[in-house]
């Protein structure tokens, strides 16, 4: 059972403004003002913005935390909050923890290692949120929790995966509770790295737009609360869906482009259906990795179409991050945020920017503004960088 | 607590690329010598520190086993990844062609894999400007570039996930893999862990104090530091029935795995958790997390004190030997898998003022001819997590 939700994004610093930004189908994507962006091809991204810590944290917490923490914690604690858990609760119960990560506290550590590089004397401290685990030790210490840990890091999967281990977790009856999601930041070198690759597009992020030119990177966190059945009824908890199943594979092809016949995403997909127990004629949507790639996109259609056939062209497919663009380590887990919204709001958030659909992606990409539909079961996909591909099934209470 | 008492898991095969050893013959001849890995690190300037010496990898040709073409692209994460990988297959005697490739995994700990890339792309950032990065280095800057490149080696599509969890990085994995066979949802996985230490996570250890300029000398009253290790450590896992039918090589199974979150509850956290796993099987023995550092060290070995009070316990610290690292618990659990085996105890080193007294049975000269039936593998990070993991014969 999903007992809470919290999100933090560009797209809303909590789920009312969130779900406000999904439906109007408005795009967060600006020029960066974190960092200095001149000389680089895109100088563009989700990055959040009028965000004061100070209204959040103290000081003396401020200097452990990077942004990514940061971000991490208010979700947490929004989610939370939905679920009707009090910290001290969740203390007396069986909680346990599983977040995607990407670049945690690399943006301190870029500080540091500017200094260091012109020869001065970075603080020691900048390095210690670096390590990504870092940020689920935050939210841990933060929530009080007690149970199992883990932190996955495998770039644009990290969260997706998260929430399916957290899922396992409770499966197994080894935990009551699992808070699961993930929280990314902006930082220099992804920003770089990416723009170097020549993989971001310097105008928008446009998902199966003909003339899609790359990612727009985003930045956020989205924190699912999951739990087990008997400890949400016995408690009376919020219950805002269900997380069904999920499947990954490693594709095994190669480090940064996806294997352009789509099998094993669409194998992936299948094995989540599998996992879910739901067949391919039920799912009402899918949430696509959708990241405005050339290739990403297209072998994306491709696979959705090898596994639904010619049901394929009947399902709305819709992609988040023309929106509130690519939050790598908690893409998945936004992504998971938005699938609820739509269920529990029974609406698709358009793709937006699309003004000339490539003919070769030819499905249904939502592309005339929010559309009211009743929805019960959404397939989610994150498909990284590394070739590890994830795919979620999130359905309503049933 | 996870555990599987209808289908074991079992360790079918060992890869090993060490401070001590390159494969498995190597590592454990050492091991059993007590012979440590600590060195003058050459490779990368260290004139500014205090500290001079860490378990570096010795001696490693990845062409034995990568082409060269494909070596050019793989960071030294990847390549110590797809060297212990490729050893635990063959030793596990696996001929990758004869099993369905969709239900073979990887689920890898990485320690810092990746951050020499990131430090090499961010210099050029820095000082060179936008316009003439290479692109060639951005792909390894992420953590999960090892495990992707050993699945494109080996061509395995099953489970693929990489995990840091702070020092219990190879635990997180290890335990992940675990519930997996469980759940049926792979046949073979390779679980384990990469380090590589590379001059900005020597750099980052020294400025944070974390280092200390004698060797380790772990549950030593003052002990005031670890040194830092790489390498990676791959287990071959399957489910005991699997393992059976095709008539492979048992170095031990898996019994039962605790993961544990520190939240900010005080350090009974990892009593908690060697309390819960021995309740149903006592062990003799344990393999210690203890790196040298005497703050950790103590809580470690109050927390193995007040659990085992006066029974029998022998105690072993690694970590004296093949220093630390966010996935060293992958290289000792491969030590773990071997004393299984071959009957031997590696030594703890430079064990000389405990704690308190009267203190733990540290043993500190090898033993031979030394059965043991079942090992507590303890990992445990401060201010994150306790990973506990049972192994048996």
């Amino acid at each position: 059972m999903i007992t809470g939700l919290g999100t933090f994004l560009s797209g809303g610093k909590n789920i009312d403004e969130f779900r406000k930004t999904l439906f109007e189908g408005i795009s967060k994507i600006k020029n960066i003002t974190l960092f200095d962006t001149k000389g680089y091809h895109s100088r563009i991204a989700a990055e959040i913005k009028d965000y004061n810590p100070y209204n959040y944290f103290s000081k003396k917490e401020l200097n452990r935390l990077s942004r990514t923490d940061q971000f991490a914690i208010i979700a947490a604690k929004e989610a939370i909050k939905i679920s009707r858990l009090s910290i001290d609760e969740l203390r007396k119960k069986r909680v346990g923890i599983s977040l995607g990560a990407g670049t945690g506290g690399m943006f301190l550590a870029e500080k540091y290692h500017k200094e260091y590089l012109k020869k001065k004397k970075p603080k020691p401290s900048l390095l210690i949120p670096f390590i990504p685990s870092y940020t689920t030790d935050q939210v841990a210490k933060e929530l009080g929790i007690k149970g199992p840990i883990f932190t996955t890091t495998t770039a644009c999967s990290s969260s997706a995966t998260a929430i399916g281990i957290g899922a396992d977790i409770i499966l197994e009856g080894i935990a009551d509770i699992m808070i699961t999601g993930g929280s990314d930041s902006l930082c220099e070198l992804t920003f770089g790295g990416f723009n170097s690759l020549r993989a971001m597009d310097p105008v928008t992020c446009r998902p199966f737009d003909k003339d899609r030119a790359g990612m727009v990177l985003g930045e956020g966190a989205a924190i699912l609360v999951l739990e087990s059945e008997q400890s949400a009824l016995s408690r009376d908890a919020p219950i805002l869906g269900e997380f069904l199943g999920y499947a990954m594979v490693g594709e095994a092809y190669h480090i940064t482009a996806p294997e352009e016949t789509g099998e094993l995403q669409s194998y992936v997909m299948e094995l989540a259906l599998k996992d879910a127990n739901i067949s391919k004629d039920e799912i009402d949507l899918i949430n696509a990795h959708g990241t405005g790639t050339p290739h990403n996109d297209l072998v994306e259609t491709v696979a959705i179409k090898k596994l639904f056939g010619k049901k394929a062209y009947n399902i709305p497919v819709t992609a988040n991050k023309s929106m509130i663009g690519h939050c790598l380590g908690s893409a998945g887990a936004v992504e998971a945020a938005a699938s609820l919204i739509s269920i529990l709001e029974g609406f698709i958030p358009p793709t937006i920017n699309i003004k000339n659909l490539d003919p070769k992606c030819d499905l249904d990409y939502v592309t005339e503004g929010a559309r009211i539909k009743n929805i019960n079961y959404v397939l989610s996909n994150s498909f990284a960088f590394g070739g590890n591909l994830t795919s979620l099934i999130i359905g309503k209470r049933a | 607590m996870i555990k599987n008492m209808d289908e074991p898991v079992v360790i079918t095969g060992l890869g090993i690329v060490s401070s001590i050893g390159i494969g498995k013959k190597d590592f454990s001849l050492n091991l059993r010598n007590g012979k440590d890995g600590f060195s003058l690190i050459e490779d990368f300037d260290i004139s500014s520190y205090q500290t001079k010496k860490a378990a570096k990898v010795k001696g490693f040709n990845p062409k034995e086993f990568i082409s060269p073409v494909k070596l050019r692209r793989l960071d030294k994460a990847s390549q110590f990844t797809i060297a212990a990988s490729k050893m635990a297959i063959e030793d596990g005697k696996v001929n990758l062609n004869k099993f369905d490739r969709k239900r073979i995994g990887i689920i890898l700990g990485s320690g810092f894999g990746g951050l020499e890339s990131s430090r090499l792309f961010h210099k050029d950032q820095v000082l060179k400007g936008p316009s003439n990065i290479s692109p060639m280095l951005f792909p390894n800057t992420v953590p999960n570039a090892a495990a992707s490149y050993t699945s494109i080696e080996l061509k395995i599509t099953g489970i693929n996930t990489t995990f840091v969890q702070s020092f219990c990085s190879a635990e997180a994995a290890i335990y992940f893999a675990f519930l997996k066979l469980k759940q049926n949802k792979a046949d073979m996985i390779l679980a384990g862990g990469v380090d590589e230490l590379s001059p900005m996570l020597f750099h980052a250890y020294n400025h944070l104090g974390y280092l200390t300029k004698n060797k380790p000398s772990p549950f030593n009253k003052d002990g005031d530091g670890f040194l830092p290790g790489e390498g990676a450590g791959i287990l071959l896992l399957e489910r005991y029935s699997d393992a059976k039918k095709r008539g492979a090589r048992i170095y031990g199974k898996i019994t039962s795995l605790i993961s544990k979150s520190y939240g900010n509850k005080g350090n009974d956290f990892l009593k908690e958790g060697i309390r819960e796993i021995v309740k149903d099987d006592f062990p003799k023995f344990i393999s210690a997390s203890a790196n040298g550092d005497k703050v950790s060290d103590k809580i470690e070995a109050e927390a193995i004190h007040d659990v085992f009070k006066d029974k029998d316990i022998y105690v072993v610290a690694l970590k004296s030997l093949i220093g630390e690292g966010a996935a060293m618990g992958a290289q000792r659990i491969v030590a773990a898998s071997l004393m299984l085996n071959e009957t031997f105890i590696p030594p703890t080193l430079n064990f000389k003022k405990p704690i308190f007294e009267p203190f733990l049975n540290i043993i500190t000269s090898p033993k031979e001819d030394y059965p043991i039936d079942s090992i507590l593998h303890i990992s445990f990070s401060r201010f994150s997590c306790a990973y506990l993991i049972m192994l048996n014969k």
